[in-house]
């Protein structure tokens, strides 16, 4: 009979165990272009680069990665994602990459590419200098341009335009006449996202928000119209790429403010494209409660 | 949460002693164990959201001790366990490690005071002190708690009667209580109905009941002014359940306890199973 309360114990016990939990993570998996541009000026070049994002979420390592465009005879591009801008018009780089399935993941992006403006063009077509010699021509009707060698600096000046040209040569030769003063020719899409916030519970979970570069680090801005539940247990907010599970998540921190507008400033090292998702996640259940979708 | 399974523990095992309180010199023991294991809850609007399967498992002593014939001590000592199951991930992802934590949980005490009895009615009040002996920020994230921090004071009211149907003897119980909670928790009340009667030849007792709890909603303490979210305030449920208790030896019983929720707020939805050995000399 001393036996009873100990066996009845130990059954409990048995159910107590810590076991395990299946839990359906999936997502499809993502290949993104991280970087890109609303217009590029005939005759310059540009990197696109992507980032692959398999189905659990994970950033994949140096994916295998094909690069084409749309229509070819506007743009050239070469396998590491660099592109040369050939004729003025709409065009679509396309990038491809092999899931686990064997299945074909794409990603596109549409940009223009502008004519070179001829108000930007020098009438006289050529100008020289030549340092280590201490002797320089320049000759423009309507262009002033700086020069800085190791040695010399000379200064034109006109009256529409200037720019500027830095060397460690003591030789350089600058032909105006294909060139636009924009010395990088490309404008970069712009450096923000917004969405909305909305529960995937039962509980009040909702508002805007606005995810921006401001070209050191990102701010998650929520707006007035935000507001969760007080009652929700152990809330805390994540970036991530699975808005099932915050396994490989960046935790901004718990939820402080269940009402009206706030940010949070994240760290430089994450870039624009880096998350997917605003996840909401209740601790002690361990579920996500609510999310934005980023972009 | 945690202090919440702790007072209906103790409630319920009061429940079934109470109104007839313990007479003077002789006491009633019980160890137990008492297990939950949820994988949804009932969020803050009563609905139902899954969760990750969580745990516990409260091994415990009950003993009630009679000072006189009309007052009852009354002791609840528990050690708890609470534990999250692994995660695995249908994407391939690693496996996420289970957790478990183990502590002493928080420890009631009090007594029972026998107020009226006569012609089959009985009528009792109990004074229960919880004390915060428990862990309120447990594990690798402060969310295993053994017990909720707050010290508090349940003031109870039972009453009873037996009465016989044909040839058979039933008894009913009802009991009223408030539980006053400390550091800005909002107050409770609890509600309970039981009712019983013994079968083969008086050797199993068999028991229904129900028990709701609801929050007065008049705590302080909340997410906003907390700087951060809690876990556990204004929790309400109502339960229904029964218990088998079989006698043997005079002396001995074991019990076999099941309740189940039928509504709640901010707390698990599973069934909480119980079992135990009882003395009673």
């Amino acid at each position: 009979m001393k036996k009873v309360p100990f066996l009845m114990v130990s059954i409990l016990l048995l159910f107590s165990c810590v076991g395990e939990d299946l839990v359906n993570d999936y997502v499809d998996p993502d290949l993104r272009i991280s970087n890109a541009i609303l217009s590029i000026s005939e005759g310059f070049q540009y990197q696109f680069k992507a980032r692959f994002f398999d189905e659990s979420g994970t950033k994949v390592e140096n994916p295998t990665l094909v690069w084409r465009v749309d229509p070819p005879s506007a743009v050239s591009i070469m396998q590491d994602g660099t592109i040369q801008a050939i004729t003025a018009g709409q065009a679509t780089v396309i990038v491809q990459t092999t899931g686990l399935q064997g299945n074909i993941i794409e990603a596109r992006t549409t940009f223009t590419i502008t004519a070179v403006a001829n108000t930007e063009t020098t009438t006289t077509e050529t100008s020289t200098m030549t340092t280590g010699t201490e002797t320089s021509t320049m000759t423009t009707d309507t262009e002033t341009s700086t020069m800085t060698t190791d040695t010399e600096t000379s200064t034109m000046t006109t009256g529409t335009e200037t720019s500027t040209m830095t060397t460690d040569t003591e030789t350089s030769t600058m032909t105006t006449g294909t060139e636009t003063s924009t010395m990088t020719g490309v404008v970069i899409a712009p450096q923000f996202f917004e969405g909305e916030i909305r529960s995937t519970s039962s509980y009040v979970l909702e508002g805007k928000f606005r995810y921006e570069h401001d070209g050191t680090r990102i701010t998650l801005s929520l707006d007035s119209s935000y507001r969760a539940s007080t009652s929700l247990p152990g809330l805390f907010i994540y970036l991530g790429n699975n808005p099932r599970t915050v396994n490989g998540a960046f935790e901004i921190g718990e939820v402080k403010v269940f009402s009206g507008a706030h940010q949070y400033v994240l760290p430089p090292s994450i870039e624009l494209t880096d998350y997917k998702y605003i996840i909401y996640w209740c601790k002690p259940f361990s579920v996500p409660v609510g999310e934005g979708e980023i972009f | 949460m945690k202090k919440y399974f702790t007072l209906c523990i103790v409630l319920f095992v009061m429940n079934a002693h109470a109104q007839w309180t313990q007479e003077k010199g002789k006491g009633y023991y019980k160890i137990g164990g008492w297990f939950l294991e949820a994988d949804q809850h009932y969020t803050d609007t009563g609905l139902i959201d899954p969760n990750i399967t969580r745990g516990h498992f409260i091994s415990s002593f009950y003993g009630r001790y009679g000072l006189s014939n009309k007052l009852t001590l009354v002791g609840y000592l528990p050690y708890t366990q609470v534990y999250q199951n692994a995660q695995r991930f249908s994407s391939g992802l690693p496996t996420l490690a289970g957790e478990s934590f183990s502590s002493l949980g928080d420890i009631d005490f009090g007594v029972e005071y026998q107020l009226w009895e006569k012609n089959g009615w009985a009528f009792s009040t109990s004074l229960i002190l919880g004390l915060p002996t428990g862990d309120d920020a447990g594990g690798s994230d402060g969310s295993y708690q053994t017990g909720d921090g707050e010290f508090n004071q349940n003031l109870q009211f039972n009453l009873g009667k037996s009465f016989p149907i044909g040839k058979q003897h039933f008894y009913f119980k009802s009991n009223l209580s408030i539980n006053q909670r400390s550091k800005g928790y909002s107050d409770e009340w609890y509600f309970g109905l039981e009712t019983g009667t013994k079968v083969a030849k008086d050797k199993l007792l068999l028991l229904g009941r129900f028990n709701t709890r609801q929050s007065l909603q008049n705590g302080s303490l909340s997410a906003v002014n907390n700087n951060g979210s809690i876990f556990a305030n204004n929790v309400e449920v109502t339960n229904l359940g029964g218990e088998i208790i079989y006698g043997f030896y005079k002396v001995w019983s074991v019990n076999l306890t099941g309740s189940f929720p039928i509504s709640g707020k901010v707390i698990y939805k599973a069934p909480a199973l119980s079992a135990g050995i009882a003395l009673e000399l």
